[in-house]
């Protein structure tokens, strides 16, 4: 198949193999959709300027994914109102940085930096849960052991809905102090 | 469990900052900011962050067509049907894997990613 804007050939069912594992990885763990799909892009030898791909997968598999994740309560819309409000601010302000440095390429110091950030990132998270430290966190472990026999005990039983029951659920919100449960 | 709304924002404020900057989702931030600062369960992390990214992601898509970058529409539409499948077979069965694998997982792939994006940081800055 060709690719008229990127300028190469590829074979349709690798492309659709790619987004399938992309779309996974992604929804799955929410690590580096943008990643994935400019590891693909480079395997099949599109250019770096193509970047918008990276954002709009990401956009596709987050739209979709998110779908499940609301129906089956593991979504705690507020936290990701919290965020969301900083970020807004976050965003004005950096696209303000990005404008002043305007015409520089920054590819090659995001590409370093984001790396940076991801495998010491990475590493911390999968490390952690070998340290004696993970045995430790008593409430994170409490909720998971929870969620974990819902998940095992509706699988043997079928009812669905108990999982709709037991998920996130918000206790009570003001400026300083956000309550919540999940998994019962 | 109790949070801090306030630093929640803080925290958000931090990664809106940088996906702005850089153009980028920010999905690994968001996992790192609350699996490991906050603690909060993969199972519930994953969700709240594919929210968040989807506002950032938005932000990142209008400003790159506003820059009038030109999106290889044919090679998209080729990703999407695998993406979509990807992403609604995804988070229906990851409820099945144990926290601790699904943070194994999420800590590989994020190594595995930024080896990727330092092998690539090298190639663009040995080009210019």
């Amino acid at each position: 198949m060709h690719y008229p804007v990127a300028g190469v050939e590829a074979n349709f069912f690798v492309t659709l193999a790619a987004g399938f594992m992309i779309g996974v990885a992604f929804s799955t763990l929410s690590v580096s959709g943008a990643a994935f799909t400019s590891l693909f892009q480079t395997l099949i030898g599109v250019s770096t300027a193509l970047q918008p791909i990276n954002v709009l997968a990401t956009l596709v598999a987050s739209l979709v994914g998110l779908r499940t994740y609301l129906r089956e309560r593991r979504v705690a819309l507020p936290i990701a109102a919290f965020l969301l409000m900083g970020v807004a601010a976050g965003v004005v302000l950096g696209a303000r940085a990005a404008l002043l440095a305007f015409g520089r390429d920054f590819s090659g110091v995001y590409l370093g930096f984001m790396g940076g950030i991801a495998v010491l990132t990475g590493s911390y998270i999968a490390l952690h849960t070998l340290s004696m430290a993970w045995r430790q966190e008593s409430p994170l472990l409490r909720m998971v052991a929870r969620f974990e026999s819902t998940v095992n005990e509706i699988r043997s039983t079928g009812e669905w809905d108990k999982l709709l029951r037991s998920g996130y659920s918000t206790i009570r919100i003001s400026p300083r102090r956000f309550l919540f449960s999940f998994a019962g | 469990m109790t949070l801090n709304p306030l630093w929640l924002s803080v925290g958000g404020a931090g990664i809106g900052f940088i996906s702005s900057l850089f153009g980028i989702g920010g999905g690994n931030l968001f996992l790192f900011l609350l699996a490991s600062i906050y603690r909060l369960p993969l199972h519930l992390v994953v969700g709240t962050t594919l929210a968040a990214v989807l506002f950032t992601s938005l932000w990142s898509c209008a400003n790159y067509l506003h820059l009038g970058m030109r999106v290889d529409w044919v090679l998209f539409f080729n990703l999407a049907p695998g993406l979509v499948l990807g992403a609604l077979l995804g988070p229906k069965y990851s409820k099945f894997i144990p926290e601790v694998w699904l943070r194994r997982l999420a800590g590989v792939a994020l190594v595995l990613a930024g080896m990727f994006m330092f092998y690539r940081s090298l190639s663009v800055q040995m080009l210019s």
